[in-house]
């Protein structure tokens, strides 16, 4: 065949190729080492020299673009052959879940801890944990709130027949934290915490809270606003959070502060959850109190230092929206499996 | 504690300023103010005056009159009993809106009434509906009420108690105008108080101290007291604070209480002898002039008049020697007490006063020859006629003293981390009532008698006075100076973390929070829960999950849940974790995955026959127990009793081998249970030994599972046998014999 022949004879049957086996007779005819392309190839001692060159490229443009089509045919087979066998497969419900699975899910409050302590634990604060049952001394003499306080009666305490009690606040902490590891550290101390009050949607007497504190050479209260701004600005996950320091009263403290953040319900225009003022209250705080200091073996002549607290429930409550502050210890399965991280 | 503006006018000009400003940066400098009430604005009536007054025919108590109101005249029926001609009156004309209630033209006893002449409680100013308000006859007829009685438009505002329990001065309205005028850089004006002096020439009031919860007392006797009523912008501001007019004497004690945060007392001077201040014998019966009994205690402090009970000193007044309507001769009373004892003796009796809130904060002794003489003052101007029949009377046994107060400039300027003008620091304390001496390097400082009773006694004190008044907003954040230093955080920590988390992700199982206490006995007690009977302290957290357990039941299937948590077991607080889920199989492969450790069979005693001890390196810390019946397994674990590094494993991930693995299947005949031959081949070691597991169990034969395979090369078969003949003897060595 001439090459205008062969070329016609290509067209005419790669038309028909429409099996793999039609492949590999199509093969066997035009492109293996019997085929017609090699056959024409080898006319090429019949052509006069100068254009043998000519002849050599457009045979082997012609043997390409046949090998081209061909594979491209085989790839639209194959690919029709596999749908078809897929197909076969037994239709099934993708959609269906597994029955009766069991997911597991972390209390909210481990949730939220973990993320105060996350934060906490960059800016290099140890993270320390305390027991729930105290003495009087501890719980209340050893941060500065003495018999006869009228702070005592404001906190509602459990007492135990062993003349303990529950602690009433995670505060009472600092005194062990300054004795291990004082007079230069950081440390905070998340924990539980009781009080004895009649439970309702926003009061329990069982709940969390984180007492943090820092103590050193030159602890400044403008250290204070730094820290308290860097916690607030990782914990609500917001660069642009403004805070203050508003005067506030803690035994244990002195100065004590309320440390206010932009409402982030608002972006500090007013709304109702501020009260219409553009901000909320977030942490108490303060300057550690020198006898506070001092029943913690440090001297307070020569070091400073701050303390801050908050509810880690009341955190959990604003985060997820939880309403009923009695669920948290409720053992409803299903409340706890809302909360997924 | 409600505050009135009108009376906080009277001592400092706060024009030009409004309320939300108070209230912004009051709360940014002391306290916080939870909000403000206007008053008075709505009062609904003008000045007029009764032309006539007849009785109404077959009425005993209406009035018909003619009331002017300086353009027309209206006919009015009244049923008040004080109307009479000449009186000028607050009318308010048909159509006003009196109480919520638009006055049209109604018919009383046959006569139309086109308006009303208001009572104080119509007015809003008081309780009082006996009968109308009385205008003084100076009132402009045809005026606005509000112009005429400009007292009766207030802003009341709401201080947050709690925020100045800390500061007994500022619980009256004279020391909160001292603190506004620091704040807003305006002058305090002084004290208008009598010279009591002058009396010291007259007989005292005979008035013994027997006890030191009394730090001061003092008694002035008042002789013809004529006046009745108390002024209408007293009676007016009494009711805008929450007390009701009593007569003046009651209205005037409780004013100056209010004006000046003392509490004070006026006796009935006729059922008054011999005064003394102590206690009483236990048991006797005081009656209170707020008609309540009290039995004594020893703790009790009283006053007494020739040893009967007038008064529950700093709580309340007695019956006895109240004040009544025709009582014109009274002792004041201006003392100071013991705040704890007040404190007590309040709470013990349930009844917490004006009176003992305010003593309870630690009052100034200083305070009660204030009050005294400012009660001079303002008598002599309510009621001139009446006479001072005593000297200023006292005796003590404490006295409030300033306190002398020394501070590093540099301190204080590191301390807060500003820098300070220290003119503007020395004109706020001056403000405030200290006196200061600056020098090059440190302030000297002399408190006043009302911060010195427990509000201020060191330089942390100062700093905050300074601070506070200097602006908190004028601190910047500053990071501290010192780096910060890598922590190593307790060992405890990281290994619970890991638990909740296998727990959690691995094996699915939901994390729980109980309460501390419970109903199963214990040796420790919560004395003073609510929850009687659920008061013992948990010494096992078992209880508290199987009842969560038996709680979801109805609406869950496969219930699996863990709690960490505290409880205390011979009197010592320790962490338990304790798990509890539904299918028993589960559960030791969970223990196991926590814990490296190690299951002794029938001894924990938390089944009687289906239980396990868990051992770690030979000491038990905890153990299982397994209720077929209602599917429940349950382990308790000792936390504190592991090795906190035990809880966090080093190799995790060990290195597979590159060479084939075989495994070879062992049948034993045991009758006992799986943890036992587990127990016996976790000894077993072997260096082609890569572990076993239970492949089958079937009646009381166990096949086990070896895997057997080399780091260094493909096993041939003479190793294969060789392992394989091992485990066969180490297992007869231990009692366990294959299947035949
Ligand atoms: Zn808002």
């Amino acid at each position: 065949m001439d090459i205008s022949n062969l070329k016609k004879a290509i067209d005419q049957e790669i038309a028909g190729v429409k099996t793999e086996d039609d492949v590999f007779a199509f093969h066997q005819k035009f492109l293996s080492k019997s085929g017609e392309i090699t056959k024409l190839m080898a006319g090429i001692k019949d052509i006069a020299p100068e254009k043998r060159g000519e002849f050599g490229k457009t045979c082997n443009a012609i043997k390409q673009d046949t090998e081209t089509r061909l594979f491209k045919i085989q790839d639209e087979i194959k690919a029709v052959a596999l749908r078809e066998k897929l197909m076969s497969d037994p239709l099934v419900d993708i959609t269906i879940p597994r029955l009766n699975t069991k997911r597991g899910t972390l209390h909210p409050i481990t949730i939220v801890t973990r993320d105060v302590e996350e934060v906490l634990e960059r800016m290099g604060f140890i993270v320390e944990e305390g027991n729930e049952i105290a003495t009087e001394f501890e719980n209340f003499e050893s941060i500065n709130i003495p018999k006869h306080h009228p702070a005592r009666d404001m906190q509602d305490t459990f007492w135990l027949s062993d003349g303990r009690v529950l602690r009433t606040h995670t505060s009472m902490w600092q005194n062990y934290m300054m004795k291990k590891y004082g007079p230069s550290f950081r440390a905070i101390c998340p924990g539980r915490c009781f009080r004895n009050e009649a439970t309702d949607a926003t009061h329990e007497n069982t709940f969390f809270q984180v007492e943090g504190m820092m103590v050193g050479k030159d602890i400044s209260i403008a250290n204070l606003l730094y820290f308290m701004k860097e916690i607030t600005t990782a914990l609500l996950k917001r660069d642009d959070i403004e805070v203050r320091l508003r005067p506030s009263y803690f035994p244990f403290t002195e100065p004590s502060f309320e440390m206010d953040a932009t409402c982030v319900f608002c972006d500090g225009k007013g709304c109702p959850i501020c009260k219409h003022s553009g901000w909320i209250e977030l942490f108490p705080c303060g300057m550690i109190h020198p006898r506070v200091l001092e029943m913690g073996g440090i001297n307070p002549k020569e070091y400073r230092g701050f303390a801050f607290g908050f509810g880690l429930t009341r955190l959990a409550m604003l985060r997820w929206g939880i309403k009923d502050i009695r669920m948290f210890n409720s053992g409803n399965l299903d409340f706890l499996a809302g909360v997924t991280k | 504690m409600k505050i009135s503006l009108n009376i906080l006018k009277q001592f400092v000009n706060l024009d030009g300023i409004t309320p939300e400003e108070i209230i912004s940066r009051f709360s940014l400098t002391t306290s916080e103010i939870d909000g403000y009430e206007v008053k008075g604005l709505g009062a609904p009536a003008i000045v007029a005056e009764i032309k006539t007054c007849e009785k109404v025919p077959n009425s005993s108590k209406l009035s018909q009159l003619t009331v002017f109101d300086g353009q027309k005249n209206h006919q009015v029926v009244c049923a008040a009993p004080n109307v009479r001609v000449g009186l000028r009156v607050a009318f308010a004309p048909k159509g006003s809106i009196v109480a919520g209630i638009e006055l049209g033209v109604v018919k009383l006893a046959g006569v139309e009434s086109h308006g009303m002449c208001l009572s104080g409680r119509e007015l809003g100013i008081s309780t009082d509906h006996d009968g109308i308000v009385e205008l003084p006859s100076t009132s402009k007829i045809g005026e606005p009420i509000t112009k005429a009685l400009p007292f009766i438009v207030d802003t009341i505002f709401d201080f947050d108690n709690k925020g100045i329990t800390n500061r007994p001065d500022l619980w009256g309205h004279y020391g909160l105008a001292r603190e506004l005028a620091t704040i807003f850089n305006r002058p305090l004006k002084p004290l208008d108080r009598a010279d009591l002096s002058i009396y010291s020439k007259l007989p005292k009031v005979p008035v013994k101290i027997e006890s030191d919860k009394c730090f001061f007392y003092s008694a002035l006797r008042i002789e013809n007291i004529t006046r009745k009523q108390s002024p209408l912008w007293m009676q007016t501001a009494l009711f805008y604070l929450g007390i009701n007019a009593h007569g003046y004497l009651v209205d005037l004690s409780n004013y100056l209480m209010l004006e000046l945060g003392q509490p004070n007392h006026a006796f009935d001077a006729s059922k008054m002898g011999v005064i003394s201040i102590g206690h009483a014998p236990a048991g006797k019966k005081f009656m209170t002039l707020k008609d309540t009994e009290v039995t004594t205690t020893p703790e009790m402090l009283f006053i007494k008049s020739d040893e009967t009970l007038v008064g529950l000193a700093g709580v309340v007044g007695g019956k006895n020697s109240q004040i009544c309507s025709d009582t014109t001769d009274t002792i004041f009373e201006f003392a100071t007490f013991d705040p704890t004892n007040i404190r007590r003796t309040a709470s013990a009796i349930g009844l917490r006063t004006d009176a003992s809130t305010r003593f309870e904060k630690s009052l100034d002794t200083n305070l009660a020859k204030l009050c005294a003489e400012r009660t001079i003052f303002l008598l002599k101007q309510h009621d001139p006629k009446m006479r001072v029949a005593s000297r200023f009377s006292f005796t003590k046994t404490k006295e409030t003293k300033p306190i002398k107060i020394k501070v590093d400039r540099t301190y204080v300027e590191d301390f807060c981390g500003v820098k300070f003008d220290w003119n503007i620091v020395v004109k706020n304390l001056t403000a405030l009532g200290f006196a200061p001496v600056l020098s090059a390097k440190a302030l000297s400082i002399t408190t006043p008698t009302w911060r010195a009773t427990k509000d201020i006694s060191m330089g942390a004190d100062i700093i905050e006075e300074i601070m506070r008044t200097y602006g908190y907003d004028k601190i910047k954040p500053v990071p501290p100076t010192e780096a910060v230093k890598t922590v190593t955080q307790p060992p405890y920590r990281a290994g619970i973390n890991r638990i909740k988390d296998i727990l959690t992700t691995v094996h699915g199982l939901q994390e729980v929070h109980t309460y501390l206490w419970s109903e199963k006995p214990s040796d420790l007690r919560v004395v003073n829960s609510a929850i009687k009977g659920c008061d013992y302290v948990r010494d096992t957290m078992i209880p508290a999950l199987v009842s969560i357990f038996k709680k979801n039941r109805a609406s869950h299937t496969n219930i699996k849940i863990f709690e960490i948590g505290r409880v205390v077991l011979n009197g010592k607080e320790q962490r338990h974790l304790c798990i509890c889920v539904p299918d028993y199989k589960e559960l030791s492969e969970i223990v196991s995955d926590i814990i490296p450790c190690k299951f002794d069979i029938g001894k924990s005693g938390f089944h009687p026959k289906n239980n396990a001890n868990i051992i770690v390196n030979g000491k038990v810390v905890g153990g299982i127990g397994v209720y077929v019946g209602v599917d429940m397994a349950v382990a308790e674990i000792v936390l504190d009793a592991i090795d906190p590094n035990l809880l966090v494993p080093e190799k995790l991930f060990p290195m597979p081998t590159k060479y084939q693995k075989n495994t070879l299947d062992f049948t034993f005949e045991h009758d006992g249970v799986y943890g036992e031959i587990k127990n016996v081949f976790d000894k077993f070691s072997h260096k082609y030994n890569m572990g076993f597991k239970l492949k089958d169990v079937y009646k009381n034969c166990f096949t086990v599972q070896f895997t057997v395979a080399s780091h260094e090369k493909t096993l041939e078969s003479e190793d294969i046998n060789d392992i394989w003949q091992k485990i066969i003897d180490f297992g007869k060595a231990n009692s366990l014999t294959l299947k035949s």
